[in-house]
């Protein structure tokens, strides 16, 4: 900690800077997450509604739905990973002493964002992977490629938000 | 010792307080890295991908948002305020109104978290406001929403029979068997439980007022009609019954009861599907984890520890295999890969296989609810805003009355295939 | 030593899980090869087209799998879906499946990075429902299940039918409440699905096949000695023909008896009637499937044509 405190106003203000940058994001991936939300209810209401009327507006409806909550899953996990939403067994936390508890913050913070980080390099791979080998899914007729690109995507959301977080930790939000 | 690896670097993440799903994550990649098999790591994202890519599950958000729209709204407290018109004056009364109407609500859903969330917000406050503590109001949701499993039409049941090659009507009905088992100790424990504890309840309502309640409830009556309904006449399947629910909700809370404003739900939406994300990502990294445990060959390692053994010992084998398969595996996972590793084991020393189903899928459904790792426990946290030492510590009594339960399953087979017998012959 | 791990949809009881392990037996037993071979049943290692991907990336190195299933991968499969077109006794569909013609079909697998070795029989497709389905007429209006298959999708159309995209897991709770009318697989499969149980009829219209292509991933085919390469395909094609043998015996031993037992009607089709729904039907197919596929794919058309001509 003693070679951080060397710049804390310097680190403070990097982090307050890139905190701002993340707030523009989050409004972002709320927006798109939640619109997802509504559009799968949407969705698949109208696509059951439809098949029992004896009409099929899109055979793909169901496939869709899935593709949109694998969107949701990844790219929207980056939301509980900025509010400290994601589900943990909290089970010593609280009963740290404060510099104690500050360090343990730090340090989850950067293993999850390494592992975050992992996965988004090997969830790149595979996307890419699968983007190039050109394979068409048999009932929407895109790339099977997007089936997995919210893999990296939320991942390295996942990671800059963890991040951030350390930084934070470290210096204050400022 | 690849599992060990696994095993300790995962509770080593979790008591760090690493998210569950990282620290899943985290020991899968070192186990790996370590032991192999020499695969490449990118088809840990195929697989995360594939352990959410699954219609079935497409009903947990669905249900999320629905209980989210209706535990904020009106219909949930009209639904209720009619419930405890009716048995809120007997003591334990909206105890078992609560069980049974998980058990039902399980028999539509087939999924153990879709109770939990729907029901959960709804019952959890009117049963702390008739006296019950918080821990056995969320301990009793918990345990009542397994039934879900158990209850037909079942996933699990269906996976079950299809590995056992045995009958899914069978299955159902031993299924039925076992849930009406754990259905009937919960109530004598709730029951009970309320008598100790002198749980006050409700003042008794005339007639008139639980008619004034009936037509109070008016449209929201609508939602249960829509997915009860809707999933019996084949309008709807479980998922797309819960769709359609969420939007009947949306449009009565906002055009007809006014109880949500636009920007209301908009907030809301975005709030919930970040919730929903918490949990899906969690059921991604167990399908990551429990790939590599198929690959490791650890099934087969269980299959080795069942040779020459009284029945009485295989059966206690079983049941303890398949909680600690509970604990770490998705249900499903565990059902298609240890069936037909521990079956033959099963069927060699006596026991039939409809009846070892029942067994399996109770096991599977206990597991959700037993730490470390409990997929409801953590659904539990996300619904109710609790800490995991507070529903753990909620779940303790809840979980030796399912054991009861399993023991009862497990070794009165008469219990279970009564049903099967008398019906599919 | 090389691990193989085969990975497959169906229990390891089912014929396709009895063929595999004969094969992983005689791959075991070859001098020629120093492979041990660990087999998947039950989707464990994924479900449909996560084991050619896994192929493609070496994580698996045999899978055996519906032909459907490799079309998203190389489209001229499709041909393999192609409704009331294949010869409808076993024989002569195993000899076309050793012809030229279909040789060539497989060996399009291999710039996808797999090797196709064989095709497994696993039966004829029928169909469950309500109501016997044997004329163009009874087609008309039902709610079928449909594969994720373009021809499968287009044939769905051509009968008259609504194509519901239903997950296989969920089709046998949809059938009992009526959420579909119908769906497609073979006898077997009905069998072990249940789907008796939930259906007053099967209809053997033999309208095609679900049969598997045995493939493994281009990366371990390379490491393999052409002797060890001889060896593993002298096993593939030995599980093929017990796949077939005890898919006969399922049928007749187990599937049937189960149908009679649950008072589902079992209903022949006609050579006429199959006849009159082949000509409706395969003009319009096999535009189709050209126009999907260009020059390649009426290459392929014609020399299917012409072996099944023979
Ligand atoms: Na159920
Ligand atoms: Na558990």
């Amino acid at each position: 900690m003693t070679q951080l405190s060397v710049t804390p106003g310097a680190g403070r203000r990097v982090t307050a800077a890139t905190g701002r940058l993340l707030g523009h994001l989050d409004r972002l991936v709320a927006l798109l997450a939640g619109a997802v939300l509504i559009g799968v209810t949407v969705l698949l209401t109208v696509n059951a509604a439809a098949r029992s009327l004896g009409v099929v507006l899109f055979s793909g409806g169901p496939t869709l739905a899935g593709l949109l909550v694998l969107w949701l899953t990844f790219v929207g996990a980056y939301i509980p990973a900025r509010r400290g939403g994601h589900i943990t067994v909290d089970m010593i936390g609280d009963r740290l002493p404060a510099p104690a508890f500050r360090a343990l913050r730090v340090a989850v913070a950067l293993v999850a964002a390494g592992l975050c980080a992992v996965s988004a390099r090997i969830g790149w791979e595979f996307a890419a992977f699968r983007f190039a080998s050109g394979q068409i899914d048999q009932m929407l007729f895109i790339p099977t490629g997007w089936f997995y690109a919210p893999l990296p995507a939320g991942f390295a959301l996942c990671a800059l938000a963890w991040l951030h977080a350390a930084a934070a930790a470290i210096w204050g939000d400022g | 010792m690849p599992v060990l690896a696994l095993a300790s670097t995962a509770a080593l993440l979790l008591l760090l307080t690493v998210p569950v799903f990282l620290a899943l994550i985290g020991g899968t990649y070192l186990s790996h890295a370590v032991y192999g098999p020499p695969v490449p790591a990118m088809v840990f994202a195929q697989q995360m991908v594939q352990g959410v890519n699954k219609f079935a599950l497409l009903a947990v958000p669905l249900f999320i948002y629905a209980s989210a729209i209706i535990s904020r709204g009106e219909i949930g407290k009209r639904l209720l305020a009619l419930v405890e018109s009716f048995v809120g004056h007997i003591r334990g009364g909206m105890a078992l109104a609560t069980v049974v109407t998980c058990a039902l609500f399980g028999a539509l859903s087939g999924v153990g978290q879709a109770a939990i969330v729907s029901l959960g917000p709804l019952v959890f406050p009117v049963l702390l406001a008739q006296g019950y503590s918080r821990g056995f109001a969320m301990g009793l949701i918990l345990t009542a929403s397994t039934l879900a499993m158990l209850i037909p039409p079942s996933v699990a049941m269906i996976l079950y029979a299809l590995q056992a090659t045995s009958s899914v009507e069978s299955g159902f009905l031993a299924g039925l068997g076992a849930g009406l088992v754990l259905l009937v100790c919960l109530t004598v424990y709730a029951v009970g439980y309320a008598r100790r504890h002198r749980i006050p309840g409700s003042p008794r309502q005339a007639w008139r007022a639980r008619l004034g309640a009936l037509r109070g409830a008016g449209l929201a009556l609508g939602l249960p009609l829509i997915i009860f309904g809707g999933i019996y006449t084949g309008t709807f399947t479980p998922t797309e019954a819960a769709a359609g629910g969420c939007l009947y909700a949306i449009l009565v809370e906002v055009l007809i009861f006014r109880s949500l404003s636009l920007r209301d739900l908009w907030t809301l939406t975005q709030e919930t599907a970040g919730t929903i994300s918490a949990l899906l990502i969690i059921l991604a990294a167990g399908a990551a984890m429990s790939y590599l445990l198929t690959l490791q060959q650890v099934p087969q390692q269980v299959a080795g520890l069942l040779n020459d053994r009284s029945r009485f010992e295989i059966l206690l084998i079983v049941n303890l295999t398949f909680l600690l398969a509970g604990m770490v595996l998705d249900p499903n996972s565990a059902i298609i890969v240890l069936t037909p590793i521990v079956l033959p084991a099963a069927v060699a020393a006596g026991v039939d296989p409809v009846h070892f189903g029942a067994i399996v899928v109770l096991n599977i459904a206990i597991g959700m609810i037993t730490p470390p790792f409990g997929i409801n426990i953590f659904t539990a946290m996300v619904t109710f805003r609790a800490s995991y030492g507070e529903i753990v510590g909620a779940l303790r009594p809840f979980i030796l009355v399912a054991l009861t339960a399993l023991a009862l399953v497990t070794w009165g087979e008469a219990l279970v295939m009564a049903l099967p017998r008398l019906l599919a012959g | 030593e090389i691990i193989m791990k085969a990975g497959f949809l169906t229990p390891i009881q089912s014929p396709r899980g009895q063929g595999a392990e004969l094969m992983a037996q005689m791959i075991h037993d070859s001098a020629n090869c120093d492979i041990a071979v660990q087999l998947y049943p039950s989707s464990q290692l994924g479900g449909t087209t996560d084991l050619i991907e896994g192929m493609q990336i070496g994580s698996v190195e045999m899978s055996i799998l519906p032909a459907a299933f490799m079309v998203g991968f190389q489209p001229l499969v499709g041909i393999l879906d192609f409704p009331f077109y294949f010869p409808t006794d076993k024989e002569s569909l195993l000899a076309f499946y050793d012809s030229a013609a279909m040789r060539t079909l497989l060996d399009t697998t291999e710039e996808k990075g797999v090797k196709s070795l064989a095709m497994w029989h696993t039966g004829y497709k029928t169909w469950t429902a309500n109501k016997p389905v044997v004329t163009l007429a009874d087609y008309k209006g039902l709610a079928a299940r449909v594969m994720p298959s373009e021809i499968i999708k287009e044939q769905d159309r051509l009968l008259g039918m609504q194509a519901v995209d239903m997950p296989f897991s969920e089709t046998y709770t949809a059938l009992a409440n009526g959420a579909i009318d119908t769906q497609e697989n073979p006898i077997d499969t009905n069998f072990f699905m249940k789907f008796h149980e939930v259906q007053d009829y099967v209809t053997l219209s033999y309208h095609g096949t679900l049969d598997q292509i045995v493939s493994v991933s281009s990366i371990f085919w390379s490491q393999l000695s052409p002797e060890c390469q001889a060896d593993v395909q002298a096993a593939v094609d030995a599980g093929g023909r017990l796949t077939a043998e005890k898919t006969d015996a399922v049928i007749a031993n187990l599937a049937l008896p189960a149908f009679k037992a649950s008072g589902t009607e079992v209903v022949e089709v006609p050579d006429t009637a199959r006849a009159e729904i082949a000509a409706a039907l395969l003009p319009e197919i096999k535009a189709y499937y050209v126009k999907q596929n260009g020059e390649a794919g009426q290459t392929v058309l014609d020399a299917f044509d012409a072996e099944i001509a023979k």
